[in-house]
């Protein structure tokens, strides 16, 4: 008898129930799919961190007008969606999207912020899902990858179009950022390659005299040992990177494995790191480490931030690294005293080089309206602006002729980048996971767990194993 | 009241509406990876997926780096675990024994702001923590006249050891919120009863509390187990699995491979072997639950 | 008696103290002047709230959208979460019916893959459901990592709850779903809010599905701020704590505000009845 009252009830609280579900679940949607509309407040003049750098100047604030000619008869409006990492860091970036649109009434440029923690892992599942950025910036470490992946559309074809002057603008290591079987995948905007930084204050406290030119190995080895010697126990004579949170710990070696005459991966596919030369420039900061122990000896806990940290508060003397880091030095440590130097040489002049480019996904429904996006943004006007501002070499020869960048630090970097020993890494193969056996090996050669040999025979054995099937005929 | 089958059939429907949310959106996924898993997926992702049937799973049970990262896996989740089930119970225990209203919040308020911070956040503190340059651990032990070098994320002895503390800090405070909530649940007219009886602080604490916990145990250890075993931030962040291999844990080693080597194929493989691993531990566990329930 | 209760004051303020230290580090960090991040003092010289001040004047309507966004997914994720659990827990608790401990078991596969490798068909999925770029895709993924916690403390809690309880009540005349409200809810508080704060922290410090479910500016939650301290070649590393503090203070309130829940009394006071 009351079984019947029961059931209804039950049902009807139960659609109670199932009804405030409902409205929980409609009202998450109807804030979540009515977002606010987006304002960007866009300001016209850049903003500079002011440095107190003693051996630069900074230009301060620099508006840049374009008389870029407006396309025909605007047709209907075109959206790109447009993914980089740097649009927080570089808010000069919203500035340069405002003065597309205006030249270009009917393309809309959809920015996407994403932070560079995670931000490839975005870009491929975007890729997978079907739905990736029309336009995005990458690295020369990930181009490969990206490319062979599909995710990357080819240039060439515009480039073709643009006439054969088009790819002399740029600065050919720069160029070379790009490039995957011959093909042009995406077109540069950032450019960089290492120098020798040297902190002027430890020089000073150890009445050490700073070199006009690194001349040698031997010559940074005995300016270590004196500086060591001559400055209080906390203090070193030169750090490197040696954990493997980022790409930091190779590319410091790197600068010695060119210096020495080998090669990271040769034009076959095999390893060039494997060989007397190789071993001999690993050895070297092996030896600094153990040897010598002028470096501070818990390499493998510091990553590029630490040590960039470590040399801002003045524990290091010398380091090196691209002009990126000029401004991460900086910004935490304003008092710090930067001296740029050149690379020093051995069988011949090296150094890293990396940067900063844009692409352009094949599922990209407006491929003309996309290109003129990335050719504007790599164009001149924006890169002498953002060069300026973030003090990285531009990747354009005509940009270079500006009187900004004949002044150091920037010139020694640009002198630097202009020697034929600069090789931009990271465009190869599975570079993520070359890179990874061969932090490795360095880990255990610093570590003393084994002999640099063994350590690089064994990296070798693993990368040419990774990498013998993309060159296979 | 004899319980009719058509009456406990009746669960069918409370539980229903979960089953049904969680059921639709998870069972594609994990059977996607499940399938992903017996292809071999060639870098240009969309085409190439050639049908490779076990072959990834030959592989995994062939590879080296396979056994590493599960069993820095094991030493970091069984670390973990340990300390998170009992060091939780053990604070909470305390918490609950404090009379003094004022005290005893801040202090749970204190133990509890770990939790708040972000996973990234908390892998970076800790990891100038353990910085020689950076921490102030070496000053305590300058102070103490103590030669020792603190470079814990250095060495590959003590890197495992030491993102393990750090998950410790970061998610004990977690279960120390857990059992106090399970302690609620304990009536305590038992207690009163009990003192009455005369039985003093350890056998009441044996004979009351202890067999009322040990559900609340085996959920917690169950849980703890399954999160701890793929969690990737701490340790991504943190070490990036290095030095060496001394840190790769399963969970970075299956990134690595999906995302840096785009072998998806593969890494979908080592995915699975490690939800079979997870699968059979939390059923015996959760079996065990059944019978005390 | 005494000399218990002192050791177990003394106790407690070590491990407070203990748990405590890296915070304090953390925060004094971010309250020092530019370029003394890390000097190491156990007192700023000078207490320079730079750090918070470029936060809050250089990006603060950014800070009140991450705010605004996180609290919004991880309220939403709560609600529903506690909404599809609680009746969950009670029929997995009271009824014994074929499969109860399998679909338990059921419950739990989804925690036993690694994320990162699931995030690709999720968004698929989200994609397909033409969700892609909104709040709500994220709050639906959450609530599918955690609806299983939610729904293994209430049960056991349940458990703990004696049927004849229920019994009593059903024999009055009230429904099985009368039962959950008025009598199990009331007395549920404590587990409620237990797992509610789980489920809402967790929500709080999500990152994967927040990064890879939204595209809009306009949709960054609190974690992704605190991400883009990290850049592609340093880290600001006093920016990036100094928003994890400003993270971690909304629900650092909403604990102090939620203790007043933890009170014994509740339990004991229902069961006299």
């Amino acid at each position: 008898m009351s079984e019947p009252k029961k059931v209804d009830r039950r049902k009807f609280i139960y659609a109670g129930l199932g009804a405030v579900a409902l409205i929980a679940i409609g009202a998450a949607a109807y804030v979540a799919m009515n977002p606010p509309v987006v304002t960007q407040t866009v300001t016209t003049s850049t903003t500079v961190p002011t440095t107190s750098v003693v051996t630069t100047t900074v230009p301060t604030t620099t508006v840049v007008t374009t008389t870029v000619p407006t396309t025909s008869t605007p047709s209907e409006k075109v959206e790109i969606t447009f993914m980089d990492w740097t649009l927080t860091e570089i808010p000069f970036k919203y500035t340069a999207i405002k003065m597309f649109e205006e030249s270009h009434p009917n393309i809309k440029i959809k920015p996407i912020e994403t932070p560079y923690e995670g931000y490839f892992d975005k870009l491929v599942t975007q890729h997978v899902a079907g739905s990736p950025p029309d336009v995005f910036a990458l690295i020369p470490e990930e181009n490969w990858k990206l490319a062979e992946a599909g995710v990357q559309y080819p240039l060439d074809d515009f480039i073709r179009a643009e006439g054969p002057k088009f790819k002399e603008q740029f600065v050919k290591a720069a160029w070379d950022m790009g490039v995957w079987k011959g093909q042009v995948m995406n077109l540069p905007w950032r450019f960089g390659c290492s120098c020798f930084f040297l902190n002027k204050k430890v020089f000073r406290d150890a009445g050490v005299a700073i070199p006009t030119k690194l001349e040698s190995w031997e010559q940074i080895r005995e300016l270590a040992i004196e500086i060591k010697k001559n400055s209080p126990p906390e203090v070193y004579g030169i750090g490197f990177p040696g954990s493997k949170t980022d790409l930091g710990t190779s590319w410091f070696w790197y600068a010695f494995l060119f210096q020495n005459g080998a090669e990271l991966i040769r034009e076959d596919g095999t390893v060039g790191f494997n060989t007397p030369e190789g071993i001999e420039s690993l050895q070297f900061l092996v030896d600094l480490l153990r040897k010598d122990k002028v470096v501070p000896p818990e390499v493998t806990a510091y990553g590029d931030n630490e040590i960039k940290d470590a040399f801002g508060m003045g524990r290091i003397a010398m380091w090196h690294n691209g002009p990126w880091m000029i401004i991460g030095i900086l910004s935490a440590h304003p008092e710090c005293e930067i001296e740029v130097r050149l690379m020093p040489t051995r069988k011949r002049d090296g150094s890293p080089a990396g940067g900063t480019q844009y692409a352009m996904s094949p599922m990209c429904k407006h491929k003309n309206e996309a290109w003129e996006f990335i050719k504007f943004m790599t164009s001149y006007p924006i890169i002498s602006v953002m060069a300026k501002d973030g003090i990285y070499v531009p990747p354009r020869y005509d940009v270079m002729e500006d009187s900004y960048f004949h002044i150091p630090p920037i010139s020694v970097f640009i002198e630097q980048a202009k020697l034929p020993g600069t090789h931009v890494i990271g465009n190869y193969p599975e570079f993520m996971v070359i890179s990874d056996y061969i932090q490795t090996a360095q880990q255990q050669a610093y570590l003393g767990q084994k002999t640099v040999k063994e350590a690089l025979a064994w990296a070798e054995e693993q990368c040419n194993k990774v990498l013998a099937p993309h060159y296979k005929k | 009241m004899k319980p009719k089958i058509k009456g406990q059939n009746v669960g069918y429907i409370f539980i229903s509406p979960l089953i049904i949310y969680l059921f639709s959106l998870s069972i594609y996924p994990m059977i996607r990876v499940l399938y992903m898993s017996f292809f071999s997926v060639q870098p240009t992702l969309h085409a190439g997926e050639i049908f490779i049937g076990f072959e990834n799973y030959i592989k995994v049970f062939n590879d080296p780096l396979f056994y590493i990262s599960l069993q820095n896996t094991i030493i970091f989740v069984a670390g973990s675990v340990f300390f998170h089930l009992l060091l939780g119970l053990f604070l909470a225990l305390l918490i609950n024994k404090l009379t003094h209203n004022l005290f005893k919040n801040v202090c749970r308020t204190i133990i509890l702001i770990p939790i708040a911070i972000t996973p990234v956040a908390v892998a970076w503190m800790w990891k100038m923590i353990y910085h020689p340059a950076f921490s102030f651990v070496p000053l305590i032990f300058n102070a103490l006249n103590l030669d020792i070098t603190w470079a814990l994320l250095a060495y590959p002895e003590t890197a495992l050891t030491a993102v393990t503390i750090t998950n410790i800090w970061h998610a004990t405070p977690y279960y120390m919120l857990y059992w106090l909530a399970a302690l609620q649940s304990i009536s305590p007219e038992i207690y009163e009863a009990s003192e009455v009886d005369g039985a003093n602080m350890q056998q009441r604490f044996r004979y009351i509390t202890l067999p009322q916990l040990k559900i609340f145990f085996i959920f917690f250890a169950c849980w703890d187990i399954i999160n701890t075993f793929m969690y990737w931030d701490l340790v991504w962040v943190m070490t990036r699995g290095g030095p060496g291999y001394s840190t790769e844990i399963l969970a970075t080693y299956i990134y690595k491979q999906a995302f840096q080597a785009l072998n998806f194929g593969y890494a979908s493989a080592l995915g699975s072997v490690g939800f079979l691993v997870m699968a059979t531990v939390s059923s015996v566990l959760i079996y065990m639950m059944r019978e005390r329930g | 008696m005494r000399m218990i209760y002192k050791v177990v004051i003394i106790l407690t303020l070590i491990f407070t103290i203990l748990w405590f230290i890296p915070i304090y580090w953390m925060i004094t960090g971010t309250l020092r002047p530019p370029g003394e991040m890390w000097v190491r003092t156990l007192f700023p010289s000078t207490l320079s709230l730079n750090t918070y001040i470029d936060i809050i004047f250089g990006r603060g309507k950014e800070f009140a959208t991450f705010y605004r966004n996180s609290i919004v997914i991880s309220i939403a994720t709560t609600l529903i979460t506690l909404v599809l659990a609680t009746p969950a827990a009670y029929g997995f608790s009271r009824f014994k019916f074929k499969g109860n401990t399998t679909f338990l078991l059921l419950v739990l596969l989804n925690q036993m893959f690694p994320k990162v490798l699931l995030s690709i068909p999720y968004f698929l999925m989200i994609s397909e459901l033409k969700m892609y770029n909104t709040l709500f895709a994220v709050i639906l993924m959450d609530v599918v990592y955690t609806l299983p916690f939610a729904l293994f403390m209430m049960k056991g809690w349940f458990d703990s709850i004696p049927p004849a309880i229920d019994e009593s009540a059903l024999i009055d005349g009230c429904s099985r779903v009368g039962v959950i409200f008025r009598i199990m809810m009331p007395i549920s508080k404590t587990m409620l809010f237990a797992s509610g704060a789980t489920c809402f922290l967790f929500t709080w410090n999500e990152y994967l599905f927040c990064r890879t479910f939204t595209s809009d500016p306009e949709l960054r939650t609190v974690t992704i701020g605190i991400g883009e301290a990290i850049g592609q070649f340093y880290i600001d590393f006093p920016r990036l704590m100094a928003s994890a503090t400003l993270a971690s203070i909304p629900v650092i309130i909403v604990f102090i505000v939620i203790q007043k829940y933890f009170i014994r009394g509740i339990l004991s006071g229902a069961l006299k009845m």
